[in-house]
């Protein structure tokens, strides 16, 4: 790979952040991380990249192919039957080897405040992918998120806010791209699962009793292309009529007859008549068993699907720099029964991505009128996904297509210079900005085809003339609702969180009700076309409950440093968000906005404590005092690395979008760069000092005192973005650092080169030369290559240097990725190693028994505890698995732990409680004392059916005294903790939860 | 759309329509490791059943079941539940239902447990010998009665939803099918 761009962000957020000491209350934004490069992003050009053909021209995204896909639904389908099993064992008392703990929920489930810069009258949750509404009860919403599986309320009219249950808890795969509901039988849903960026999937799961239960994951099946098999990655659309269900997909169009229990692909028209492979945006019926849909072609044949963004028109390059012939451009195709299509005319057939439509009132065709006459909008992305072009609108179901793009009176003002200046944020109806590949969104009033609705990156806007020739549209949010940044001529916009992913509309009680689901969560507004102008239109925010957060790491207080309370965390588009009160424990605010990432604790005996958080592109940290508090976002402060060249902060390109260089262009002092993905790792052997390490993307970073009562970041690593000798290629950063918590001065890196997954140093705090260690190398050669594991995720030291060893040469390494040539590793191998002699030699610790190894999965965080140097903890895709064996047996840890990611892990001083930080389902905790403060209020659906019945009632009896401490079947169990005990509210299942439960009995959760 | 008027209404023969006045009819199942049988201080009006263990003794800790049956034709009356496994108090872990809204609408729901701790808390499981009554339900009849079907457990193809014994572990001991029902009309 020649020069790697990083593709920039926002330009007002880039403003914000480019200077070399940034206030990190300011407004920041997230930028999709994706188009950064991060862990799995190995440069080689090899065979690595076959098994990410779908995705190809998405650099960096870690999703898995076709090949770790299947692997790892087996290995889930194995995990479930595994604790079905360990669950019986344990109820016969035949299971002594397994810690009998149960895992407790602690939220966010709501925010007393939020800040991003300015307050933000809101409570946000992850990222929802579809929004549901029962036809026949508009109390009964369905929400589908992506690393979070389905969630449903039955009472979401209720003046006090719905009461969101899980759905989905139980299942192998919560990341959900789409879900779809038969409006005949609306107990009827389909859910698909892999979201559009981050976890993927390709299973189909029907429910017809409202989500009390799934029947078994349908995998789509695999297409043959030219050249290669691809796979589905991730389902982005489905809808359903009887027994049909279409699935749009990330590689093309899949269609059942049968109700879900079987899936085919069917391949669509394209553009020159050539056959080319789609990625799926949008289906939609149109009346009378009639459909339209919406994707993006692929280059070629031998080319597979598009990439999510940087697409090209024909006959240009693509980044890889092949020509691609037919560009990858946005089609729509339209159906009279769903299974033979027809390519519309459109008004441009290159120059545009993605499409996302959206279908007004239907008007189906009859004898007489054989037309469709359904309006059909388009929203409209440019090729490269960096740009919305505007709107299109068909009158006949999306077979002819007309521009609709009208105009805009009331875009944004610029704010002020005392708040960073810069162009406004919604100057037109670019809605999407740089984001439109990410963001798009578009609804049509079911009452009037002329009022529709588009969300996308900062703004949304409404027009109430869609079917005039040049339609007036009008902006109606804003993500930052304050005279500053989200005004316009006529006044102050309201709040609706940033990038739009999804919109709904629906007629209740004569009103309509329009859905927004954005990186916030979901949204609604009752006078979304009726406000007599944008400014006035209300909007409500629904989120509270909605525990559905994507979290990358958290920091944590320890019982040992007498602040066990303490608890933070960095997540995806949502901020830091941070723990505030004992007697509402499982609230966290948000004192710092945009993409919260990393975020740890250091404890000085001579500072006390500071609380480090990251956002995208930069560092802050607070200290917490009697007069300081760290969940207000006025107190925290921004310090970044100086680096070498350091960047311009206003004049040219910003740092996020500064090119990296190939040493053999620029020379071995490669310039460094800012990731997007900013981690942090506290030196705990340091407990005089400041010492917490971070790192650009080229060096290693610890924090130190800066002389004058601040902390600034010294360097002490060599240049680690090139790999050693003898090859050449350019390093991409790290997924992570490390320190030993015992051994003073042992720190390590996660690279993302396998060449050199991991490096290590023994010299603390002094500038030196880290040491790398050799590749992981699961299997023998294959002909001239030796397939080598990629994603290095996470290492960690032994506690005590074993005998015979000096500190550095035992460490562990995790590996997020598969091997590079596109296989995984055998399920015998794994992804967690450990080498004994300083990374020179690696063996596999996964475990030889395989009713007791570690999940062939990614692991994402690998931790030894800090007592006992023969247990281990790792993150995994599926969760937490621990080994009290020094890795000789793995056990999934605990119950009740979604199978859902596990990406940051932290084990008390005193092994008092685990906390994790989970990619879809918020944070946990085990092993808490009996006093430990209650997390999640329950909702007493102990079987998650959604019903309460007398399985609840008994399981909820027996369970009577139970705290999270106790090792007796039967277990405490959060969704049974449904009061807390005390105050403030402590751990405990008491008659108070059973006169809670009883008083639904019969009803809903 | 017109109104239709019922057949019955216009009928002179009662024999052809059923009795015009009808009473509860209780057909007790045959087996089950639990069932649903008539208890003797039943009417015509208002017919008790009792949930109680069959002719195999057993063991267990909390039970239950979801009953669909025709909520228009009756309404829930008093219905205690039984001492042998019990309940203890404040609260009692007892309860029985039949929502006319929500998931369980249409359902007689039932669920009884011992209590882990608490007032008169049972921390080990009990013995259930044959005939141990678990729950006793009322089913009144709504007037005017109408007669028909209330539930029928011993119909081709009848899946009770849920119901069973649990130990004090969570593990089933009955399942739902081995939960006999039998069939309650108007007639």
């Amino acid at each position: 790979m020649g020069k790697h761009v990083v593709v920039a962000g926002l330009a007002t957020a880039i403003l914000v952040i480019t200077s070399a000491s940034v206030r990190l209350p300011r407004p920041v934004h997230r930028l999709r991380g994706e188009l950064e490069s991060r862990r799995e992003a190995d440069d080689e050009h090899d065979g690595g990249r076959r098994e990410a053909d779908s995705r190809r021209l998405d650099p960096g995204t870690h999703r898995a192919g076709p090949a770790e896909l299947a692997v790892r639904n087996r290995v889930a389908l194995e995990e479930s039957e595994k604790l079905q099993h360990r669950a019986r064992l344990r109820a016969q008392a035949a299971l002594p080897s397994v810690p009998a703990a149960t895992w407790v929920s602690l939220g966010p489930t709501g925010a007393r405040n939020e800040f991003n810069g300015v307050d933000i009258p809101g409570v946000d949750s992850g990222r929802p992918n579809s929004i549901l509404v029962d036809p026949r009860d508009p109390n009964v919403v369905y929400v589908a998120v992506s690393g979070g599986g389905v969630w449903k309320t039955f009472n979401f009219l209720s003046a006090s806010g719905p009461t969101w249950s899980p759905a989905t808890d139980t299942l192998p795969n919560l990341a959900v791209g789409a879900l779809a509901m038969d409006a005949a039988n609306p107990d009827t849903l389909y859910l698909g699962n892999g979201d559009f960026v981050d976890g993927a999937g390709n299973t189909v799961l029907k429910t017809s009793d409202g989500g009390s239960t799934w029947g078994t994951p349908v995998a789509l099946p695999h297409r043959s292309i030219p050249g290669f098999t691809i796979g589905v990655g991730g389902v982005r659309a489905l809808a359903a009529h009887g027994s049909q269900v279409l699935a749009g997909t990330d590689i093309g169009l899949y269609a059942s007859n049968d109700g879900g229990a079987t899936f085919a692909a069917i391949d669509l028209p394209n553009v020159n008549d050539a056959q080319l492979t789609e990625s799926i945006w949008s289906i939609l019926p149109t009346g009378g068993g009639h459909w339209v849909a919406s994707g993006v072609h692929g280059c070629d044949p031998s080319f597979g699907p598009p990439p999510l963004a940087q697409g090209v028109d024909p006959g240009q390059r693509d980044p890889t720099g092949a020509v691609c012939a037919q560009g990858t451009n946005g089609e729509i195709w339209f159906s009279a029964e769903g299974t033979t299509w027809t390519r519309a005319t459109t008004p441009k057939a290159s120059g545009i991505g993605r499409l996302t439509l959206a279908a007004g009132p239907t008007h189906a065709p009859t004898a007489l009128d054989p037309v469709v006459r359904t309006v059909v909008y388009a929203y409209v992305g440019s090729t490269d996904g960096f740009k919305t072009l505007g709107f299109w609108r068909s009158g006949d179901g999306g077979v002819t297509w007309f521009d609709a793009t009208g105009t805009l009176p009331n875009p944004s003002l610029a704010p002020p210079p005392d708040q960073g200046g810069g162009p406004p944020d919604c100057q037109g109806l670019d809605l999407g900005h740089e984001q439109t590949w990410y963001n798009q969104a578009i609804v049509v009033d079911p009452t009037n085809p002329d009022h529709v609705v588009a969300g996308g990156n900062l703004c949304g806007a409404r027009t109430l003339n869609g079917t005039a020739p040049s339609p007036t549209w009008e902006l109606i949010s804003h993500w930052l609702p304050n005279p500053d940044f989200g005004a316009t001529s006529r006044g102050v916009l309201p709040y609706v969180h940033a990038d739009w992913h999804t919109a709904t509309s629906v007629v209740i009680n004569g009103t309509v009700k329009t859905f927004a689901g954005s990186d916030g969560g979901v949204f609604t507004s009752d006078d979304l076309f009726t406000a007599p102008q944008g400014e006035k239109v209300t909007w409500t925010h629904h989120n509270t409950g909605l525990v559905t957060h994507l979290i990358y790491a958290l920091g944590t207080g320890d019982p040992v440093n007498g602040d066990p309370f303490v608890l933070f965390a960095g997540l995806q588009d949502n901020g830091t968000r941070f723990r505030v009160d004992p007697a509402a424990p499982s609230v966290f605010n948000q004192p710092i906005g945009g993409d919260g990432i990393g975020a740890t604790v250091h404890h000085s005996t001579t500072r006390g404590a500071t609380y480090w958080a990251s956002v995208e592109f930069a560092h802050g940290f607070c200290r917490p005092s009697p007069t300081v508090d760290c969940a207000d976002g006025n107190n925290w402060n921004g310090v970044d690395p100086k680096l070498t060249p350091e960047p311009s902060p206003l004049h040219g390109p910003a740092r996020s979008q500064r090119v990296v260089t190939d040493p053999g262009v620029d020379g071995p002092a490669d310039e460094d760069s800012e990731p997007f993905l900013i981690h942090y790792a506290n030196v705990e052997t340091d407990t005089t000092g400041e010492s917490v390490l971070t790192h650009t993307n080229g060096q290693v970073f610890v924090s130190a005192d800066d002389g004058s009562g601040g902390l600034t970041w010294k360097v002490i690593s060599q240049d680690l973005t090139p790999p050693p000798p003898p090859a050449t290629n350019n390093g991409q950063g790290f997924a992570n650092v490390a320190a030993s918590r015992t051994i003073p001065n042992l720190y390590g890196a996660a690279g993302l080169v396998s060449l050199a997954p991991f490096y290590v140093t023994t010299q603390g705090n002094t500038m030196a030369t880290w040491t790398p260690a050799r590749p992981v190398t699961p299997v023998p050669p294959i002909g001239t290559l030796l397939p080598r594991l990629t994603g290095a995720s996470s290492i960690d030291f032994p506690p005590v240097t074993p005998v015979g060893k000096t500190p550095g040469q035992v460490f562990i390494g995790a590996f997020a990725g598969i091997m590079n040539n596109g296989v995984p590793p055998p399920d015998d191998k794994g992804r967690l190693w450990r080498t004994l002699d300083g990374g020179q030699t690696w063996t596999s610790i996964v475990g030889a028994d395989p009713a007791h190894r570690l999940p062939n999965v990614p692991v994402y965080v690998v931790r030894y505890d800090p007592v006992t140097p023969t247990t281990i903890y790792a993150g995994t895709d599926l969760g937490v698995y621990f080994s009290t064996d020094d890795a000789l047996t793995w056990n999934r840890m605990g119950d009740g732990f979604p199978m859902v990611p596990a990406r940051d892990l932290y084990v008390a001083r005193n092994q008092d409680f685990i906390r994790v930080a989970t990619y879809g389902r918020g944070l946990w905790e085990i092993y808490p004392s009996a006093d430990a403060n209650q997390g999640t209020p329950g909702n007493g659906d102990y079987d998650r059916n959604l019903k309460i019945d007398w399985v609840d009632l008994g399981a909820m009896a027996s369970r009577l005294g139970t705290t999270p401490a106790g090792a007796t079947a039967p277990l405490y169990t959060w969704i049974l903790d449904i009061a807390g005990s005390g105050s403030p509210p402590t751990q405990k299942i008491d008659d108070a939860d059973l006169s809670a439960l009883l008083a639904s009995f019969g009803g809903l959760p | 759309m017109n109104r239709l008027i019922p057949l019955c209404a216009l009928a002179v023969a009662a024999s052809a329509c059923g009795d015009p006045n009808p009473d509860l009819a209780y057909t007790d199942p045959t087996g089950g490791a639990l069932r649903l049988v008539k208890n003797p201080s039943s009417t015509t009006k208002a017919m008790v059943l009792d949930f109680v263990v069959g002719d195999a003794a057993l063991t267990g800790y909390s039970t239950g079941f979801d009953l669909p049956l025709d909520i228009t034709k009756v309404t829930l009356g008093p219905s205690p539940p039984g001492t042998v496994l019990s309940p203890g108090s404040a609260p009692v872990a007892a309860s029985a239902a039949m929502p006319g809204e929500g998931p369980l609408r249409g359902v007689l729901v039932v669920g009884l447990s011992q209590k882990a701790t608490g007032t008169g808390a049972v921390a080990i499981d009990t013995a259930l010998p044959p005939g141990t009554v678990l729950y006793t339900v009322e089913l009144d009849a709504v007037e005017p009665r109408h007669g028909g079907v209330v539930f029928d457990g011993t119909a081709n193809g009848f899946v009770l939803p849920s119901g069973g014994l649990r130990n004090k572990a969570g593990m089933s001991v009955v399942d739902a099918s081995q939960v006999k029902i039998g069939k309650l009309e108007l007639r």
